[in-house]
């Protein structure tokens, strides 16, 4: 009996692993592969190797957009915790009049659905002028980035955990004379380490996967993110199946990365209940 | 837990704290001092968000035409929204995919966590690895979704039906099953992510009842009923309702797989709106659509906000 | 110590008055012009900005002939967006906020779409260095109802039918001349192996069935064509639609039979862009297909070169020749520095540059058919013979679309989706034609044409 539902399980797992990781798996055994896939072919194994299909992706506009799409999401992933993580401490840490009406105000542009306000947004990039070069936001990094750092997400999360920290700490700096900033700093932010891994990998995610903003803002290959490559690879016809799966991998893989990495601090936050509601 | 909660304890130490930091010797700066923390956030939404959205409702008025001239029309786009059929199919649509695909991401997500509970090595790598479809971008798993669901027998789920002696299925190219594979698809994506809520959710399901049970003997099955799911309940409620919230506005997912189609028979709401943008270029119409949607949401959203708080109380 | 809040204040002063100055340059006054469409010559300094409908090694092939020009005049021109994807999206969003690039290069089937939007300015044919170079029908192509001229045309093309030579062989058939023998072949190609590799995984014919872009309805027109019917009537600017005719009928039937119950398509054909019904050509899951020449250089690039040819599209049951003629066109958007672009405008149809776009990347067949007179294609092509098919089929069987009605891509969209719907659903083809011309017919009203 016990012999046959332990199989079972393993049995399980294997299911399991076959739908949600072997699809990912013959991405890269297709991307690999020597012989050229048919046209919606996915491959066990690789038929002989080979980085031709990746090198030919890098040369068709992937690597610009590659290093587009790490410079907006290195920025705007910054912008984002940081603007953050200023706001959750004073809805945390402080009192004040307003308070609740702020936060609901934040947790309504949650909700609020950022493909349906693109169009007149994308009208708002082309009134705003940028300081030194005088052009407007769109065909701009500034374009690209800056819709995208206030986000309500990361606001609430760090707000909700920043409650949970002990105040004993901050209580004790602020009698060694330390300033609010410091504090900040120094005392807060570290111990809300795992719940800025959560909000690293959401943020990393919503701004990875930006496909309409960039679409609109970028006018020139030049500026074109990485989304906005591989779709467009869709209808390149020159190249084989192996070039498109190529992008599309180069496009999957920095997500997984930035999730390994930052998986042990990730769980915790999502463990800490930060997210739960 | 939400915003308005406050423990006891944070609310007295901010108190003490007031009361020994520089009292009253700069009054206007203290009572500034959020605000100045709060900027930075309240700039960039106000300029990136409020903004576009109060010039979005402003346009919707209008019949955009922006090398001719705006012209005022009043409620007229408003009162196009309820004689478009395409509209309305398209709203049906965007239901039928947010309530199946939420509903069956928990679903999925639930039976995942049971599976792949606990803090085994084992289950933990094979935790890792299931969550991989949530972490890569959404057009990343669309297409390679096109590739899988490819309609001819060497599409790669095709020529597995095909060893079973079924299909080849049309997938994403037939009208009848278009918005099924969207769902499918949908499913895969964002199951994972459900499963790691569950599985916290789970892990903090009250031992003492489990060994309770144990004692009393209860089967696996009971305890499942009796103990686990209800434990459950409130994370299975908020998940589905912010789910169902943000499956109002599906939009990427759709556009990259199947653009709508084929004959609208994935169109989701947002999509619609991006065709008449592009296609039609209505404008005005467009932002009608995306202005009552948008009051749709924040209308479902005020009454889940309403309704946690009377269950709290 | 003390001193720490407002040094803590100065600082978060300071971070907020770095975000302030991002938007201080807001210029608030909208600068929504009103009345006609205008140019800026004022300010006709710097590059133009050019946004091309194209992807892969089309913007490479541009590239070339915009250096040809830049040699001779000086001007610059850079290329700004160049995609096939979502190209009208970003293209509308431009519109919207006035920044539209000087030129775009697009379906002439956008053509009345621009002009009602108002976003191009006209061509002034009696002052256009080089106007009586191009043929009428090219000419006649780029005008509204009321015949004023939009647009300049720079490239045209009619679809001519490819059809694997080795296959037809294998399986000792003829080249298919009629509807009925398209059918046949269409049978045999499905169900005769021709690949000889055992398995039962060719299909006769590939067809672009998707509904984005209206493809479903773009394929359709050459067999509405050549049934001898049409998706309109014009009228003194008027159009009365005339989809529930015999012959419109008769073509959606014959499409009907294919996918439904003779099933000889590719089995992907309704979700397929001409994209993926290329693919499906080239690897060989389809033997026939029915596309414009600029298919020639996509095809000959894959392992498929040599083994089809290209043949005269199959004449319809009444023995009547007629299949879809397209164009490319040129266009000067509102605003944009015209002098300049007319410039550009006149070099891209001269001999030279029609040359280069047919030539000066294998690949990619900017120019399908020249529109200048002087030109020969076969002779461009390096006396490819099916390049000489492809000008003759243009020029005697070729029709094209009502691209200066108000929104032909909407009413396109429309019949698309009307007849995806009738192929995935294998009803009634009369009922669905029916429905299909109410709902054209009520567009047209609505675009004030009807």
């Amino acid at each position: 009996m016990r012999v046959r539902t332990k199989a079972g399980v393993w049995f399980l797992y294997a299911l399991v692993l076959f739908v949600f990781v072997y699809p990912l798996w013959t991405l890269v055994a297709t991307v690999f592969s020597r012989r050229q896939a048919r046209l919606g072919e996915l491959m066990t194994v690789p038929h002989g190797l080979t980085g031709g299909n990746v090198s030919a992706a890098w040369h068709l506009g992937v690597a610009r957009g590659l290093l587009n799409s790490l410079i907006v999401v290195a920025v705007g992933l910054t912008l984002q915790l940081t603007v953050s993580s200023l706001a959750a401490y004073a809805l945390a840490r402080k009192r004040f009049t307003g308070a609740n009406l702020v936060m609901l105000a934040i947790l309504a542009t949650m909700m609020m659905p950022e493909e349906v306000i693109a169009i007149p947004l994308f009208q708002v990039l082309g009134k705003i002028h940028q300081p030194f070069t005088g052009g407007t936001l769109v065909n701009s990094y500034g374009g690209l980035i800056l819709p995208l750092v206030g986000w309500a997400l990361p606001v609430y999360v760090l707000t909700g955990f920043m409650k949970r920290v002990p105040l004993e700490l901050e209580e004790a700096a602020r009698i060694d004379g330390a300033g609010d900033l410091r504090i900040f700093w120094r005392i807060v932010l570290p111990v809300c380490r795992p719940a800025l891994g959560t909000c690293a990998v959401f943020g990393f995610l919503m701004i990875w996967d930006q496909y309409l903003l960039p679409l609109l803002v970028s006018q020139t290959p030049r500026m074109d993110t990485l989304t906005v490559v591989v779709t467009s690879l869709q209808a390149a016809q020159e190249q084989g199946e192996g070039v498109r799966l190529a992008a599309v991998l180069i496009l999957a893989v920095p997500g997984v990365l930035v999730y390994l990495a930052l998986q042990k601090l990730f769980e915790r936050g999502l463990l800490s209940g930060s997210l739960k509601g | 837990m939400t915003a308005g909660t406050r423990t006891p304890a944070a609310a007295d130490a901010d108190v003490t704290v007031r009361r020994r930091g520089a009292p009253r010797a700069r009054p206007r700066l203290r009572r500034l001092g959020p605000w100045l923390y709060l900027a930075p956030l309240l700039v960039f939404i106000g300029v990136f968000k409020v903004w576009p959205l109060i010039w979005g409702v402003y346009l919707s008025f209008f019949h955009v035409r922006p090398y001719l001239g705006d012209e005022y029309v009043g409620t007229d786009n408003y009162s196009k929204l309820f004689s478009d059929p395409d509209l309305r199919s398209a709203v049906v649509h965007t239901l039928l995919d947010a309530l199946i695909a939420v509903s069956g991401s928990i679903f999925v997500g639930f039976w995942l966590a049971v599976l792949l509970q606990g803090p085994a090595r084992h289950v933990r790598i094979l935790r890792t690895a299931v969550f991989l479809p949530t972490v890569i971008a959404m057009v990343a798993a669309a297409e390679l979704w096109t590739t899988l669901l490819y309609p001819s027998r060497y599409g790669a789920v095709n020529s597995l039906l095909g060893h079973a002696g079924l299909g080849p299925e049309p997938f994403f190219s037939s009208p009848h099953s278009s918005l099924a594979s969207v769902i499918a698809m949908q499913i895969w994506k964002h199951a994972p992510y459900d499963m790691v809520i569950f599985v916290a959710g789970l892990a903090s399901v009250d031992r003492e009842m489990y060994e309770a049970c144990q004692i009393d003997g209860a089967s696996w099955w009971q305890r499942l009923r009796y103990v686990t799911l209800p434990s459950l309940r409130p994370i299975t409620t908020i998940v589905l309702v912010l789910g169902v919230i943000r499956g109002l506005r599906v939009f990427t997912d759709i556009w990259v797989a199947t653009n709508g189609g084929p004959a609208g028979s994935s169109e989701s709401v947002v999509t619609y709106l991006y065709r008449q943008f592009s296609q039609d270029n209505d404008t005005g119409y467009a932002s009608a659509i995306g202005t009552s949607l948008l009051a749709v949401t924040v209308v479902l959203t005020a009454l889940m906000l309403m309704w946690r708080r009377r269950g709290e109380t | 110590m003390r001193t720490a809040t407002p040094r803590t204040a100065r600082s978060t002063a300071a971070a907020l008055a770095a975000v302030a100055l991002l938007a201080s340059g807001t210029a608030c006054g909208s600068s929504k012009s009103s009345g006609a469409a205008t140019s800026k010559n004022a300010k006709a300094t710097g590059t133009l900005n050019v946004w091309i409908r194209g992807a892969g090694d089309s913007p490479k092939a541009y590239q070339k002939i915009f250096d040809a020009f830049t040699a001779q005049t000086g001007i610059k021109v850079s290329i700004g967006k160049a995609t096939l994807t979502d190209f009208e999206t970003a293209l509308s969003a431009a519109a919207s906020a006035h920044q539209l690039p000087d030129m775009v290069v697009d379906d002439a089937a956008q053509l009345g779409n621009f002009i009602s939007q108002g976003i191009v300015l006209p061509v002034d044919k009696t002052t256009f260095t080089g106007a009586d170079q191009l043929t009428d029908q090219a000419w006649a192509s780029a005008a509204d109802l009321k015949g004023k001229t939009y647009a300049v045309p720079f490239s045209a093309q009619a679809n001519v039918l490819l059809v694997r030579k080795d296959w037809l062989d294998k399986l000792g058939l003829q080249e298919p001349k009629t509807w009925d023998d398209v059918a046949t072949v269409a049978k045999a190609f499905t169900t005769r192996d021709p690949d000889g590799d055992g398995k039962n995984d060719t299909y006769g014919l590939a067809v672009p069935g998707s509904t984005a872009r209206g493809y479903t309805s773009w394929f359709w027109s050459s067999f509405l064509y050549s049934a001898g019917g049409d998706f309109l009537k014009a009228d003194g600017g008027k159009f009365t639609a005339t989809l529930n005719s015999a012959p419109a009928v008769s073509s959606a039937k014959f499409l009907e039979d294919q996918v439904c119950t003779a099933k000889d398509v590719q089995p992907s054909a309704l979700g397929d862009d001409t994209t993926a019904t290329n693919k499906a050509f080239q690897t060989g899951v389809a033997g026939m297909y029915l596309t414009g020449p600029y298919a020639y250089a996509t095809m000959d690039a894959t392992a498929i070169k040599g083994e089809y040819v290209a043949i005269a599209p199959p004449a319809g049951p009444t023995g009547t020749a007629g299949t879809l003629a397209e164009g490319t066109d040129i266009f000067t958007m509102a605003d944009s520095k015209q002098d300049e672009v007319t410039k550009l405008e006149e070099f891209m149809v001269t001999a030279e540059a029609q040359k280069l776009g047919m030539s000066a990347v294998p690949t990619a067949t900017i120019v399908r058919l020249p529109v200048n007179k002087t030109v020969d294609a076969a002779g461009a092509h390096g006396g490819d013979p099916r390049w000489q098919l492809a000008q003759q089929v243009y020029t005697t069987s070729g029709h094209y679309e009502y691209d200066n009605a108000p929104n032909w891509t909407q009413l396109r969209q429309k019949m698309s989706d009307d007849l995806n719907k009738l192929l995935s659903s294998c009803g009634d083809a009369k009922a669905a034609l029916d429905g299909m011309n109410s709902d054209v017919a009520a567009l047209l009203k609505q675009q004030g044409v009807g």
